[in-house]
């Protein structure tokens, strides 16, 4: 009897501790979930605002002495226009530079000093949506690399119609 | 009734066994709740360790919460917004007025001496920013050229921060008529 007693009692003192032990489980579980990403929305925002910026920007691609301001857009543009040319050297340039190089040395530039300095990757592409052949081959990405296989957030398509190549598409995409 | 000492039986144990027995089961009970205090106890100082770091969290959340909500004020400010016959462009501001407000440090309550006036301006704007550093800053399309302009805005930083949270924008600086220039917002909160 006295054993049996013994016994209950220690059963008891084991259930305590494997209720705490689990009380203290939910608690550790609870604080290591991860939290919904709150900066999603100031992400999206600023991969929008980025390109529409990047693509008012004004250029200046005088040449020959003859003044003559762009936006990143128009460079664009003709980037895409001079795809199809045979001799794509004879195309549209900006002070003297093919518009391609020009508009990929560009924006690739700004984007760096920008969305790079501050630790973000992005991954910037143009593309015809009928053939959906990308203009920039590789495409135009940070130093620290694109978002192959990272959570990223997009500014959404602008699409924009060219003179003679039909409509191209541009996006851009940031991630951390 | 009288006992015969000789006869009388020497006195055992017997009589004292419930009591001992009552002891034990006292012991025991005490043991057990002893043990029982400390496991609260042990169970309290991991939750108040607990509680810390998720007040941290909590305080760090905020923060980031004041400097996004500070960025979109700044990114709808009337002040420096881009607008042509009363109708807006998101994302831009019209450097005239960026120039005038860091001329006349508008959101600071002006230059020379400080008025009623003056102090009610910095009063309002620092009811919308508080303890904050606002910064534009125009970039030179060719990195070479090394023409980037810095425009501070607002400067007021907490003066013992702890913590200091930095977030960035890109807007276009739009020179009268058709110019846009590529710009950076950055907007710093303290705490």
């Amino acid at each position: 009897m006295n054993n049996k007693k013994a016994q209950m009692e220690i059963i008891g003192l084991v259930v305590i501790v494997i209720l705490i032990s689990l009380g203290m489980l939910f608690l550790v579980q609870f604080s290591l979930k991860e939290k919904p990403d709150e900066k999603a929305f100031t992400r999206k925002g600023l991969a929008f605002s980025t390109l529409s910026t990047l693509l008012k920007t004004t250029v200046d691609c005088s040449e020959n002495g003859e003044r003559r301001e762009l936006e990143l857009r128009e460079v664009l543009g003709d980037c895409g226009a001079n795809t199809f040319l045979s001799d794509p050297s004879s195309g549209e340039t900006c002070s003297r530079e093919p518009s391609c190089d020009y508009f990929a040395r560009v924006a690739g530039d700004l984007l760096d000093r920008t969305l790079g300095v501050w630790g973000k990757r992005y991954e910037f592409q143009v593309q015809f949506p009928r053939t959906k052949e990308e203009l920039f081959d590789p495409q135009i990405t940070g130093e620290a690399g694109g978002c192959e296989d990272k959570e990223r957030d997009s500014s959404g398509l602008f699409p924009q119609p060219t003179a003679s190549v039909g409509i191209i598409e541009s996006v851009l995409y940031v991630c951390e | 009734m009288p006992v015969s000492l000789l006869t009388m039986a020497p006195p055992t144990n017997l009589s004292f066994v419930p009591q001992k027995k009552a002891q034990i089961h006292m012991t025991e009970t005490i043991a057990v709740l002893f043990i029982f205090f400390i496991l609260i106890l042990f169970g309290l100082i991991f939750y108040a360790q607990f509680q810390k770091s998720a007040f941290k969290e909590k305080a760090e959340e905020l923060l980031q919460k004041r400097a996004t909500e500070t960025m979109l004020k700044v990114l709808f400010l009337p002040e420096l917004a881009c607008s042509e016959r009363s109708l807006s462009e998101d994302n831009c501001f019209e450097l005239a007025k960026v120039q005038a407000v860091v001329d006349r440090k508008l959101f600071e309550g002006g230059t020379g001496v400080p008025t009623e006036i003056d102090q009610e301006k910095r009063d309002y704007y620092f009811s919308i920013f508080s303890y904050a550093t606002i910064k534009v800053q125009q970039l030179s399309v060719d990195a070479a050229d090394e023409n980037d302009e810095s425009y501070v805005l607002y400067d007021h930083p907490l003066l013992k921060f702890t913590k200091s949270e930095p977030t960035f924008f890109i807007v276009a600086l739009k020179e009268a008529p058709d110019t846009y220039h590529f710009a950076s917002l950055d907007v710093t909160v303290y705490s």
